[in-house]
């Protein structure tokens, strides 16, 4: 779920009440294909809708209301933001492991970020103001040392979050060493075996190989 | 409160024809072939006339402080019945007229409303009629300058349906409606812009006056 924002005009003086009204049909008829989902006082121009759902066209209305009956509505629509789904994480021409995602809806508003956890530790944020219409996000390059990571994305305007947090992803290196012997030294091949898992479920391998350089 | 509900009630003594008019200071109700009037502010009896004449007996009643207009039988339970203006001091018949044979009278200071066969609207000055129409007579009639309230009976799925509702005095359209009085049988109302008196039986109500729907909000904006 996410949470929407409206805001009217107050035309009248005579209110009881407003009735909020929520629907995702397509091209809705008010009253018939709209669902009352709250009342607010008279006199109140805002609310927030906490259950609007992810990823759809979500249209509301708002009516004044008192003994007398109920006015016309004003009405609005909204794209609302989907919960973002992380992919399997894959190895690009660079040896980097990218985390990929589907954000789940049509808006562009806000931005994507990047959050990762490092053997269990807790979240924290390696990359911000991805565009809404980004979907992938490059880790860097990855001194192996068998650590696991878990990433997730979110998707942000300034620090509200816009939708719920992805799934976790993670991805386990672990390190073998051909061709050498350990401690490596420039010039060394390696090849990485990287454990991919999407929530916990390991779905592959993938080599990469890497030569070591001298910083 | 919705249009029609009860506000408050008064029970009059043998109410048998369950008129009620009034305006804000002063409500009208017959009794007994009696015109009563009662203190609008706690429906407490205020003047009782005993006409003691079933010939003339009062039959509807409507007006304001200042001037009761009302009609009777016009001889003995047969013939035309009487346009009437009372005293609102003694109820004493100050003028009357045969020109119409009203149903129920009701209406204010410069208007009088006739319900017969259709809503007529009569000059209180020389009781000439000035219009007519809008429904097929109601069951009960008043109001003033400003607002006209019936009590109209129609047939609806085989059976007959009572309804108040609110007319505009320049062309009897009707602005509000409601069956809300439905099973209450009321007979009769009276009353101004922001009062109707109905009565019942042995009862003077007040009933509540339609609310106006609010005006529509604007410019909804939704945001993440």
């Amino acid at each position: 779920m996410v949470s929407i924002n409206l805001s009217w005009t107050d035309n009248s003086d005579n209110e009881n009440e407003f009735r909020v009204y929520r629907t995702t049909k397509v091209a809705p008829t008010f009253p018939d294909d709209y669902t009352q989902i709250d009342t607010v006082g008279a006199d109140t121009t805002s609310y927030t809708d906490t259950n609007a759902p992810n990823g759809e066209s979500v249209d509301y209305a708002v009516t004044a209301a008192n003994d007398g009956g109920e006015s016309d509505p004003t009405k609005a629509i909204i794209e609302t933001i989907g919960t973002p789904t992380v992919g399997t994480p894959f190895a690009d021409s660079n040896s980097e492991i990218v985390v990929s995602w589907s954000k789940n809806d049509n808006s562009s508003a806000g931005s994507h970020a990047v959050d990762r956890a490092d053997n269990g530790g807790p979240f924290q944020q390696v990359a911000s103001g991805l565009s809404a219409s980004t979907a992938e996000y490059a880790t860097g390059t990855h001194v192996p040392d068998s650590d696991t990571y878990q990433y997730r994305v979110r998707r942000l305007a300034g620090d509200d979050e816009l939708a719920d947090k992805s799934g976790d992803v993670y991805v386990e290196y672990v390190v073998t060493i051909t061709g050498t012997n350990s401690p490596v030294s420039a010039g060394d091949s390696l090849d990485v075996d990287v454990e991919v898992a999407n929530n916990g479920t390991i779905e592959g391998d993938q080599e990469i190989a890497l030569t070591v350089t001298e910083q | 409160m919705v249009f029609g509900d009860i506000i408050r009630q008064s029970e009059l003594v043998d109410n048998s024809t369950g008129s009620a008019g009034g305006d804000g200071t002063t409500v009208y109700g017959i009794g007994n072939s009696d015109i009563y009037s009662l203190n609008e502010s706690d429906l407490t009896q205020s003047g009782i006339k005993s006409l003691d004449d079933f010939t003339n007996e009062p039959l509807s009643v409507g007006g304001t402080k200042d001037v009761i207009w009302g009609n009777s039988n016009g001889g003995g339970g047969f013939g035309l019945n009487l346009l009437r203006e009372y005293s609102p001091s003694d109820f004493s018949v100050i003028r009357e007229t045969s020109d119409f044979d009203p149903f129920k009278v009701g209406g204010g200071d410069n208007v009088i409303w006739v319900s017969e066969g259709e809503i007529k609207e009569v000059s209180p000055s020389d009781f000439s009629q000035i219009s007519s129409g809008g429904s097929d007579g109601p069951a009960g009639i008043g109001g003033n300058e400003s607002v006209i309230w019936t009590i109209e009976r129609f047939e609806k799925d085989g059976s007959a349906v009572d309804a108040l509702r609110e007319r505009d005095p320049s062309d009897f359209s009707v602005l509000s409606s409601t069956t809300n009085i439905e099973d209450r049988a009321i007979s009769d109302v009276g009353g101004y812009e922001d009062q109707i008196w109905a009565g019942k039986g042995d009862y003077v109500y007040e009933l509540a006056t339609p609310v106006e729907i609010p005006s529509a909000p604007s410019n909804l904006s939704v945001t993440h």
